[in-house]
């Protein structure tokens, strides 16, 4: 190696190289730039998928048992339950587990924080009557990174609705189509 | 003839102006690596999978809004079926109140989207059941064939009777005043009271004289071909368990003012009553918070509707008293396997 390296002349680059390699660095960053915010967005997508699907479940369970059902939220561990009127986990019907769900589940671990989990009286447990329908309203935030989500639990229709992000100058606005649950 | 040290050098030379240095080398194999990734953002930003999954989408949403406004339209008795540019609804009776409503999108690339649904379309109640005559009960014509049929016999209770570890078949009809108890029966028919059968304008619910069904030990209720999806009608009734419950597997609706069920079992079909129905969660509500599925086809609704709740339910029934453990739960340790 050290004698083939020997034979080949050196030569210092020469402008057009340096410009060549500054334009790759500046392709290669902004291509590597778009996967982490993606990646965020997509971390949030997950866990409101989650959250939309334990709500469901809680609403669900409500109706057809004619009992109170919740959905509970932990700050501290990033995780959600559904739970039963007397404060058990319930059992998800179709795989007969426990409804105990880790929001940053897997590789997504440490990647979603849910900053606040507020339902009037109910705390941080979304409550359902035996209608289906919740006792109070209120909302979650999920954070990753430097994106954000507030979804809002309708306190008479039991819709799940996702807050408009807050404006910024140059975002146009985007149609909201995550209004049903 | 050059000497030969100095025709070495000049090949070294030309190989050295061919190949290249580490940097270069470098910058190449970044040059490719962004390429690589363009492309492939490229690529599959232009897939035509994506494309035709997004239309897909926007189609299928069309087809569903069209589905539910003629959903509301039928609700509201005016549809039998219905068009746009692009989307064609229709209509498609399966007997009785049940419709099958299709909502058909097609696109000019040649995409479709579809969308189906089926339930008891009918205007919907002007305010929920307070008397009997506002539940359920069965169709004319669907009575008149049940009573007047040769294969489907016809048992009248008229007092109160006890049915200990019987096999039957046929249609039981529960007269006012009279109590059937049921132990250990098996029965493959349907149990209804009088009320069920008439046409006529039904009285307000009296509890001492309603015509009662309880039961005790183990009931098994299947539907029969000539009333399917029919288990029970009793709009002026009661349908209840005994003191320490009861092992229950039925299959067909359930209509009944009061229904009391304790113990075991499952449900294979839908309930109503006028009071909200006490249903034990050991018995297995096939389909509850599923989607809506039709009532029975011999079922006469009285201006009820598919069944979005599975009974009807007094408002405000839950308190923030009776949820005190929820609010108090706690989340087990992260570390529980």
């Amino acid at each position: 190696m050290t004698r083939l390296l020997s034979k080949r002349p050196l030569r210092g680059a020469t402008r057009t190289d340096l410009l060549l390699g500054m334009g790759v660095l500046g392709l290669l960053l902004s291509v590597a730039g778009v996967p982490g915010s993606e990646g965020e967005k997509r971390v949030l997508e997950i866990a409101e998928s989650r959250i939309r699907t334990a709500i469901d479940l809680a609403s669900g369970l409500a109706r057809s048992t004619q009992r109170p059902h919740g959905v509970a939220f932990d700050l501290a561990t990033e995780r959600l339950a559904v739970i039963d009127s007397e404060g058990r986990l319930a059992h998800d019907p179709l795989t007969g587990h426990e409804s105990l769900v880790e929001l940053g589940q897997g590789n997504l671990e440490s990647a979603v924080d849910v900053t606040e989990a507020a339902f009037g009286r109910g705390g941080r447990v979304a409550i359902f009557d035996a209608h289906g329908l919740p006792l109070a309203g209120g909302r979650v935030r999920l954070v990753s990174g430097q994106e954000e989500r507030v979804l809002t639990l309708d306190p008479t229709t039991g819709f799940v609705d996702r807050e408009p992000a807050p404006e910024t100058p140059a975002a146009p606005a985007q149609p909201d189509t995550a209004n049903t649950r | 003839m050059p000497p030969p040290t100095q025709q070495t050098n000049t090949s070294a030379a030309k190989a050295a102006e061919k190949s290249m240095n580490p940097f270069q080398v470098l910058l190449l194999g970044g040059m490719v690596a962004a390429g690589g990734l363009l492309a492939v953002q490229g690529v599959i930003q232009a897939m035509p999978v994506a494309k035709a999954s997004t239309s897909y989408h926007e189609a299928a949403g069309e087809a569903d809004e069209a589905l539910q406004a003629a959903q509301d339209a039928l609700l509201q008795g005016q549809l039998e079926s219905t068009s746009t540019d692009e989307t064609f609804v229709s209509v498609r009776p399966l007997g009785g109140t049940a419709r099958a409503l299709r909502a058909e999108t097609r696109r000019e690339s040649g995409l479709v989207a579809v969308v189906e649904t089926a339930g008891s379309f009918l205007p919907a109640p002007r305010q929920d059941p307070v008397t009997p005559d506002d539940m359920p009960r069965l169709l004319p014509q669907a009575a008149n064939t049940v009573v007047s049929s040769k294969t489907l016999p016809v048992l009248r209770i008229r007092h109160d009777t006890r049915l200990n570890g019987e096999t039957l078949h046929g249609l039981v009809v529960v007269a006012p005043d009279a109590e059937l108890q049921l132990r250990d029966v098996v029965l493959q028919g349907a149990i209804v009271s009088e009320a069920a059968l008439s046409e006529g304008h039904l009285p307000a619910f009296d509890e001492q004289r309603a015509p009662r069904v309880r039961v005790e030990g183990t009931l098994r209720l299947d539907d029969d071909p000539l009333l399917p999806g029919v288990s029970l009608v009793m709009p002026d009734g009661v349908f209840e368990t005994g003191a320490d419950g009861a092992n229950l597997q039925i299959a067909g609706d359930i209509v009944a003012h009061d229904v009391r069920l304790h113990g075991r079992g499952s449900l294979f079909g839908q309930l109503a009553s006028l009071r909200p129905a006490e249903c034990s969660p050991g018995i297995e509500r096939v389909y509850a918070g599923r989607a809506p599925r039709p009532w029975a086809s011999a079922l006469d609704m009285r201006g009820s509707h598919a069944a979005e709740y599975l009974t009807y339910l007094p408002a405000g029934a839950t308190r923030w008293e009776d949820v005190k453990p929820m609010v108090d739960f706690q989340f087990p340790p992260k570390d529980k396997p």
